[in-house]
């Protein structure tokens, strides 16, 4: 907090002065130090903060204090703005002074809160105060605030909720709005926890109503050193969503392993079912694969390409939800199935579907995008191959989605106690390789640091990529966090 | 999906449902017991005083969701003509049919909003073969799930329970242990020991914990493996659990009047019980 102004009793102006105004009722709820900290006017101008707020300040939608935001009462509360007696008595009851509070609280109790600390913050206000005080460290370096003093101080003037990741932009509707402050003062009600309180996950119903008949889908999956297990769960599951489906599918089946399975053996799985089969033992690896996959399915007429890893299988019904789920958005589209029985913990719209990057694990993208894209970069390492894969479709207009109701089960968890150092190495590996890709050079060489500690694994790097110029600010954004998206649990 | 199917364990998995309104969250568990890694599961399905037309609709639910995988099921529909709390009164039907079926020595539950992951069940089955234990439990931790139009909406994962921490002396001081976090040795266990108190409107898996923990070796060898979510479904303006959510702000907590006198019974019933301690229930991390 910068220093408050001060001298503002100087020279009041005579036409108010001189008016006989009880100021009892404002000195029960005007903060005097914050009024003239937030309304440099009313100190510039010599006026004493309660006169003012008595005479102006209530009708204006000033604050009294840092924790009544006015309008947001007189919104929540309308009979506060009858009389300025009637607004005194409201907000020295037990009300929402503010849409941040979790319930209604008295200013005693909320200035008591202060004495106590976060336990005692945490059951008034309705966000992670912990949270937020460390994502300021700028402020926490300075500042003698206590961090719910501060936000309500400077904090909302200066969008450090939105930054911080405290409100949910794609729920919340915030950017409508310049300053955190004007956001919550323009809410007519308190913010619940994410505002899930008032969404309708009604887009399924919109997908019962479109038409799938020209949709011509080529399911693509590489096969590396599977057990028998995983492609007969994988086979029998998508045999059974045939069953379900509302227009024809093609399975292509590529096998990178050194020693290729006999396609005799894949028939017996599920003799009924027609494979495109490939063996390709000199493993052409992931993204040459998909992309192999992607051009034999789109020159065979395909109006969309869904590649599954081998690993997981289809739910009930999955891939008639994912095409009806894609004829709903605008084409081109790129879109991840969502995972059971744990969905990825980056963030993606619950009504829209809207996401930052879709996972390759399941991912449906149409003809067009495919066209734009040219599929995944062949000289992406192992992992992360998926994020870059997604951020050039944004850069090329493609729409980024999950869809809910198309569920695969992709059964990661085991590897919470599982340790796989190799995958942790090569994935360090894929981050490095996007962030120099796509120009975030102090985060490469944060993680290139990592993978030098770790060099006892012997995992050939890549080449350096050439740095893309032109970068959307929207991606030099992801690639500062934690997943190269904003998390929905989990942090980062 | 295993190859030799004969050769692995064999578990009975009970569930107990109850309302129609409910099927997509059955469904998404019936997906995950479907999706078990080397064992063999024989699903018991216990529905409460449901038609014979929901009857029929809940078996092709779960007929689709375990297709292919080799498993079987039952369903038995529990009549319940006065309207009661039929909680305990279904989990005595699942073991019941279980010591009857004499199919299997491993009897777990799992309430049929809560998932598994893959290899909950072999996970849990595990210790129970290398040693002489009743019961092995592994850790659940808790997800925040929106639901709507049967659509759900993952929103946060916490470690509410501490299950990795936790040993079999913790259960005197609370029921840390989820229904689907634990596996019964059912060969091991006086059949009488596993009968669920139906007078009890709540905690009346607690009862059965204490009495069986109370007499009985169990294990923790896996309790830092996650093997699962204990859901707390929220829908808009309603809480979909009979259990407090423990995501839901404090003042929004409605104390349950039942399950503090159930807590305030099974406390009393057990205090003055033998507790014995075995070899191998504490693990070292």
């Amino acid at each position: 907090m910068s220093k408050p102004l001060i001298n503002w009793r100087r020279s009041a102006p005579k036409a108010v002065t001189e008016e006989v105004t009880d100021l009892g009722p404002a000195q029960k709820i005007v903060d005097s130090s914050f009024y003239c900290y937030r309304y440099r006017d009313v100190a510039e101008n010599g006026m004493d903060p309660y006169l003012h707020f008595t005479k102006f300040g209530w009708k204006e939608g000033r604050d009294p204090n840092p924790f009544t935001h006015t309008q947001f009462v007189q919104r929540m509360y309308p009979d506060s703005s009858t009389s300025f007696e009637e607004f005194v008595t409201t907000v020295c009851g037990s009300i929402y002074h503010n849409a941040l509070m979790r319930a209604p609280a008295t200013l005693e109790e909320i200035n008591a809160a202060a004495a106590v600390g976060d336990k005692a913050y945490a059951e008034i206000f309705n966000f992670d105060i912990a949270a937020y005080w460390r994502a300021q460290k700028d402020v926490a370096l300075r500042s003698h605030l206590d961090p719910i003093q501060h936000l309500f101080y400077d904090g909302l003037h200066q969008n450090r909720l939105r930054s911080g990741n405290h409100l949910i932009p794609e729920l919340l509707d915030i950017d409508r709005y310049d300053h955190d402050y004007d956001f919550l003062v323009n809410q007519s009600k308190p913010l619940k926890s994410n505002s899930f309180a008032t969404l309708n996950l009604s887009g399924h119903l919109k997908e019962a109503e479109v038409d799938t008949s020209d949709v011509v889908l080529g399911v693509g999956t590489l096969f590396y050193n599977n057990d028998m297990g995983e492609i007969t769960r994988l086979l029998r599951s998508y045999e059974a969503n045939l069953r379900e489906c509302s227009f024809p599918c093609q399975l292509h089946i590529w096998d990178n392993s050194p020693e290729p399975m006999d396609p005799a053996a894949l028939a017996e799985i599920c003799p009924g079912l027609d494979i495109i089969f490939a063996a390709h033992p000199e493993n052409p690896g992931f993204s040459k694969g998909h992309n192999g996959l992607m051009q034999e399915c789109f020159d065979a007429g395909c109006t969309h390409y869904l590649g599954l890893n081998p690993d997981g299988h289809l739910l009930p019904k999955s891939v008639e939800n994912l095409i009806r789920f894609a004829k709903t958005k605008p084409k081109p589209a790129l879109i991840e199935m969502d995972a059971e029985p744990l969905s990825h913990p980056k963030w993606y719209h619950p009504v829209t579907g809207r996401t930052h990057w879709v996972s390759g694990a399941a991912f449906l993208l149409d003809a067009r995008a495919y066209e734009l894209t040219g599929g995944f970069d062949p000289d992406f390492p192992m992992y992360c191959e998926d994020v870059d894969l997604s951020f050039r479709a944004f850069q090329a207009g493609v729409g980024l989605y999950v869809a809910p109701n198309a569920r695969y089960y992709h059964d990661t968890c085991y590897r919470f106690y599982t340790p796989e150092p190799w995958r942790q190495y090569r994935s360090l590996i894929g981050s490095w390789y996007l962030c120099e890709k796509w120009g975030d050079a102090i985060r490469a060489n944060a993680i290139l640091r990592e993978i030098e500690r770790q060099k006892n694994i012997h995992i050939p790097m890549p080449r350096r990529p050439v740095a893309l110029t032109d970068v959307d600010p929207k991606i030099k954004e992801l690639l500062a966090k934690d997943r190269f998206a904003r998390s929905r649990f989990w942090g980062g | 999906m295993n190859d030799n199917s004969s050769d692995l364990p064999h578990v009975s998995v009970g569930v107990r449902f109850h309302n129609m309104g409910h099927v997509p969250l059955l469904s998404r568990c019936l997906d995950s017991i479907a999706a078990q890694n080397d064992v063999t599961v024989h699903l018991l399905l216990a529905l409460q005083n449901f038609t014979p037309e929901q009857e029929a609709e809940v078996k092709t639910v779960v007929q689709r969701a375990l297709l292919g995988t080799g498993f079987d099921f039952e369903l038995m529909n529990i009549h319940n003509p006065d309207g009661r709390d039929l909680r305990s009164a279904l989990l005595n039907s699942l073991v019941d049919y279980h010591y009857s079926a004499g199919r299997s020595d491993y009897l777990a539950f799992i309430d049929y909003d809560d998932i598994w992951f893959q290899n909950a069940l072999a996970t849990l089955v595990e210790p129970l073969q290398l040693g002489k234990y009743v019961l092995s439990y592994a850790d659940i931790h808790c997800a925040d799930v929106f639901y709507d139009c049967g659509q759900t909406y993952l929103r946060d994962i916490q470690n509410i329970f501490n299950i990795s921490q936790k040993t079999k002396r913790n259960l005197l001081q609370d029921n840390f242990l989820p229904l689907h976090s634990y596996m019964f040795q059912t060969a091991r266990i006086d059949r009488q020991l596993l009968r669920y108190d139906e007078d009890l409107i709540r905690l009346e898996d607690y009862d059965v914990l204490l009495r069986v923990a109370a007499q009985n070796p169990i294990t923790g060898l896996h309790r830092s493996r996650l093997i699962g979510l204990y859901n707390f479904y929220s829908s808009r303006g309603e809480q979909m659990n009979s259990s407090r959510n423990v995501f839901l702000p404090p003042d929004d907590v409605v104390v349950d009047e039942l399950w503090t006198q159930a807590r305030h019974t099974v406390i009393l019933r057990h205090s003055n019980a033998a507790w014995l301690e075995f070899a191998g229930e504490e693990w070292i991390k």
